[in-house]
C-alpha cells in the first residue's frame, strides 16, 4: 500500500533485547511527513525519538536491537521491507542524516572534501575531481569561507559550528527529499546554534526540503518547525501544529514541559514532579501516569489511544489522554 | 549590599606549546583583568560561550588556581595568602555545584559517604553525629533519608545533582559557585533543582555565583548578571537591566540567538559572523570586534575599550555605547 506523503510511519516498534529484559523504546509510533515541511520530534532523554529516527533508516544497532513491527513508506516503498543494497541507494542519498556531534560523525584521517566527495563517487558514480569540485560549490551554500582551501583541512583543524557545516553540506550532497537532523545544534553555543539554524531554514526555502528534526530544545520547535510531535516512554503524547501546541496543549506532560520553563518575570517555576519511570518497568496503563497532576484510576489500569481532537482552526491536533477521551 | 567576596583585576594566564620546535610559548589569556563582588545573599550570573573563560573564573575564585594577577578578598582577607587553618576555614566557606552528575560523584562511595566526607575532614560536627546530619543534609535537597547506603548508580541524573548540592551544602558555606548545575538536565528535572537551589538560598541566605550558557535559566535565577567574551568581561548589570536594555552588541546578539518557546514570538535577529576566535590569538583593538555588526574600524581597533559605568549600575564595554 503506498501513501500520498513523502514519509509515513505505521505501528513503528524498536526494542531492545538488553539481558535484564525488553526496552521498548518506541512503542507503536505514527508520524507522517510531506514534501517541504519540517516536523519536531521533542522529548527528554530516553524517550525514543533518536531511536525513531535510526529506525527510519534501519541504523538501529542490531543486536541488541531490534524493529519488530511497523511499516516506514518512503516515496510509497517500504523501507522496513526493503532489501540491504536497495537501502542503501537510500541513505545519504534520498534520506540523509545530521548527527548531534559533529567531531565523532566525521573521519579523522581524511580531508573534508573528500569525504563529502565520496557520497557524490558512491551515490552518482561522479569522477573525484569532478565531485571534489561540487564539494566546493556546497561548502559554499552552507557558507564555509574560503572553500577552496578548506577542502583540504581535516575535521579537527575546523571549529565545532564548521564541523556541522561540513555535515549539513555532506547530507544535502546528493540532494536528499529529507533530512534527519538529530539535536543538530546541541553541541554548540548560542550564537553558533542561530547560525545553523538559520542556514536549515534558508536551505528547506531554496531546496524544497523535508527536515525531520530531532530536539530536546522546546525553543527551537518553535522556532523552526511547523508540526511537532511530543514523545514520552516510546509513544506520542501529542500531535499538533507549532502554533496549536504552545497556544493550547492539552496533554498534561506538554503542559508540564511548558511551565517547566524558565521565563521572565522570575516567577517560581513549576516542575513536573518526579522523574521518568524506567524504560525496563513502565507503569500499567498511561505512561505519564506516575507524574500527572490530573492522574485518576482509569489512568493507571488502562492506556488511552492518541486521537484527534480537533481544536477550533486546527487542522489536526492528536492526543494521548483519558481527560480528552 | 554586604560584599561576601570581591575579585579585584583578577587575571589567568596559561602558557601553550606552540610546537616541539617553537621557542616562545604562545600565551592564553583565560581570565584577563576580571573585577566584581558577590553580594550577600543573592545570585550573581555568569554567561558566555565555551572557552570565554567562566570555568577558570571558578577555579580561581575556590583557590584550586594560582592566578597571574589580582586578588580575592574574602573576610578582609586575600584568599591566595592563606595558609593552614585559615586557608581551611576558607575552603568550608566557599563551595562548589558541577555540572556532571555523573562524574563529579566517586562510584565506589554510598550517599552517605558522600556527603559525610567533607564533615569528617573538616571535622565540623563529632563522628558520631555524622549520619544524623547527612540525614538532614538529605531531607533538605529532597532526597529520600533511607537511600543513604545507596550508590550513585542507582540514582537518576538530577537525584545524583541534588546529592551534589547536599555535599556542598554540609560544611554550611557562605558562598556556592554553581558551574553549569543544570545544564546536563531535562527541562522538567532543570526546573526542579533550579527550584531547589532558590529555596535553600532562601533558607540559608547563600550567595550564589551561577555559571551557565543557557540566557533563560540565568535570568530566571539571578539578580545580577555578567557576561564573558574571550575572557573579558564585556557586561555587568542587573538582571532586569542587562535583558531589557542590554548595552554591548555581543549580549544583544546572545540574547537574540537565544531561542524563544513560544512561535508568536517574532524579534529581530542579529546574526553573528563566524565563530568565536582562538583565545590564543584575539583579534586586535576590542576583543569582539572580528565579529561585530556595528564595529567602526577607526574606534575599535586601536585598543580594546575598558568597562565603563555606562547608565547607573550598568557597566559595558564599548566604544559605541
Amino acid at each position: 500500500m503506498s501513501s500520498s506523503h513523502l514519509l509515513e510511519i505505521r505501528n513503528l516498534k524498536t526494542c531492545f533485547y538488553l539481558r535484564e529484559g525488553i526496552a521498548r523504546a518506541v512503542d507503536g509510533i505514527d508520524l507522517t511527513i510531506d514534501r517541504g515541511e519540517t516536523l519536531a520530534l521533542v522529548g527528554e532523554s530516553g524517550c525514543g525519538k533518536s531511536v525513531t529516527a535510526y529506525s527510519i533508516l534501519r541504523l538501529v544497532p542490531s543486536p541488541p536491537g531490534k524493529i519488530v513491527d511497523g511499516e516506514i513508506f518512503f516515496e510509497g516503498e517500504n523501507l522496513l521491507r526493503l532489501p540491504e543494497k536497495k537501502l542503501r541507494e537510500i541513505r545519504g542519498n534520498k534520506i540523509s542524516m545530521v548527527f548531534q556531534d559533529p567531531l565523532t560523525s566525521l573521519n579523522p584521517v581524511f580531508r573534508i572534501g573528500m569525504q563529502i566527495a565520496e557520497m557524490l563517487q558512491v551515490h552518482r558514480n561522479k569522477r573525484k575531481r569532478e565531485a571534489l569540485d561540487y564539494s566546493i560549490e556546497l561548502l559554499k551554500d552552507v557558507g564555509i569561507p574560503s572553500p577552496e582551501q578548506r577542502i583540504y583541512d581535516y575535521p579537527h583543524q575546523m571549529s565545532g559550528g564548521m564541523r556541522q557545516r561540513v555535515m549539513i553540506a555532506m547530507a544535502l550532497a546528493c540532494e536528499p527529499q529529507l533530512i534527519i537532523a538529530d539535536e543538530p545544534t546541541t553541541a554548540l553555543d548560542v550564537t553558533v546554534q542561530a547560525q545553523i539554524l538559520d542556514l536549515l531554514r534558508h536551505l528547506k526555502q531554496t531546496r524544497d526540503l523535508a527536515l525531520l528534526l530531532i530536539t530536546h530544545d522546546l525553543g527551537i520547535v518553535a522556532e523552526t518547525a511547523q508540526n511537532v510531535a511530543v514523545m514520552y516512554a516510546g509513544r506520542i503524547m501529542e500531535y499538533t501544529d507549532v502554533a496549536t501546541l504552545f497556544q493550547s496543549p492539552l496533554n498534561p506532560y506538554t503542559q508540564g514541559l511548558l511551565l517547566s520553563l524558565p521565563r521572565s518575570g522570575g516567577k517560581r517555576l513549576t516542575p513536573i514532579k518526579g522523574v521518568v519511570p524506567p524504560i525496563l518497568n513502565l507503569p500499567l496503563g498511561c505512561k505519564f501516569s506516575t507524574r500527572c497532576p490530573y492522574v485518576f484510576e482509569k489512568c493507571t489500569t488502562e492506556e488511552p489511544a492518541l486521537i484527534n481532537k480537533q481544536g477550533a482552526g486546527a487542522k489536526r491536533h492528536l492526543v494521548r489522554c483519558w481527560l480528552h477521551q | 549590599m554586604e560584599q561576601v567576596l570581591e575579585a579585584i583585576h583578577l587575571k589567568k594566564i596559561y602558557p601553550v606549546s606552540a610546537g616541539m620546535f617553537s621557542r616562545s610559548p604562545l600565551f592564553l589569556k583565560a581570565v584577563d583583568d576580571v573585577s566584581f563582588a558577590l553580594e550577600k545573599g543573592t545570585t550573581l550570573g555568569l554567561v558566555g560561550e565555551s572557552g570565554c573563560g567562566k570555568t577558570t573564573l571558578a577555579r580561581l575564585l575556590l583557590s584550586l588556581e594560582q592566578p597571574n594577577d589580582g586578588k580575592v578578598i574574602f573576610n578582609n582577607h586575600n584568599i591566595y595568602e592563606l595558609k593552614g587553618e585559615q586557608k581551611k576555614q576558607f575552603r568550608r566557606q566557599v563551595q562548589i555545584i558541577f555540572q556532571d552528575p555523573y562524574s563529579s560523584l566517586n562510584p565506589r562511595k554510598n550517599v552517605g559517604s558522600i556527603i559525610g566526607e567533607p564533615l569528617l575532614i573538616h571535622k565540623t560536627v563529632p563522628r558520631s553525629e555524622v549520619s544524623s546530619r547527612v540525614m538532614q543534609l538529605m531531607d533538605l535537597v529532597g532526597l529520600q533519608k533511607d537511600q543513604i547506603t545507596r550508590y550513585p548508580h542507582e540514582f537518576s541524573s538530577g537525584q545524583r545533582q541534588r546529592i551534589g548540592i547536599a555535599r556542598a551544602l554540609s560544611l554550611n558555606p557562605q558562598v556556592i559557585i554553581a558551574d553549569e548545575p543544570v545544564s546536563a538536565l531535562d527541562v522538567s528535572i532543570q526546573a526542579q533543582i533550579i527550584n531547589l537551589l532558590q529555596d535553600i538560598q532562601n533558607r540559608m541566605n547563600l550567595t550564589y555565583l551561577f555559571i551557565s550558557h543557557d540566557l533563560h535559566v540565568v535570568r530566571h535565577i539571578s539578580h545580577r548578571v555578567m557576561v564573558m567574551y574571550l575572557g573579558k568581561l564585556v557586561e555587568f548589570a542587573s538582571n532586569e537591566e542587562l535583558y531589557n536594555n542590554p548595552l554591548h552588541p555581543y549580549t544583544e546578539a546572545l540574547l537574540s540567538a537565544a531561542p524563544v518557546p513560544d512561535p508568536a514570538y517574532t524579534k529581530k535577529r542579529i546574526l553573528l559572523k563566524g565563530d568565536l576566535p582562538t583565545p590564543l590569538n584575539p583579534p586586535r583593538g576590542c576583543i569582539f570586534s572580528s565579529r561585530c555588526p556595528i564595529m567602526k574600524p577607526d574606534i575599535c581597533l586601536a585598543k580594546h575599550p575598558p568597562l565603563e559605568e555606562k547608565q547607573k549600575g550598568h557597566f559595558a564595554a564599548c566604544y559605541l555605547k
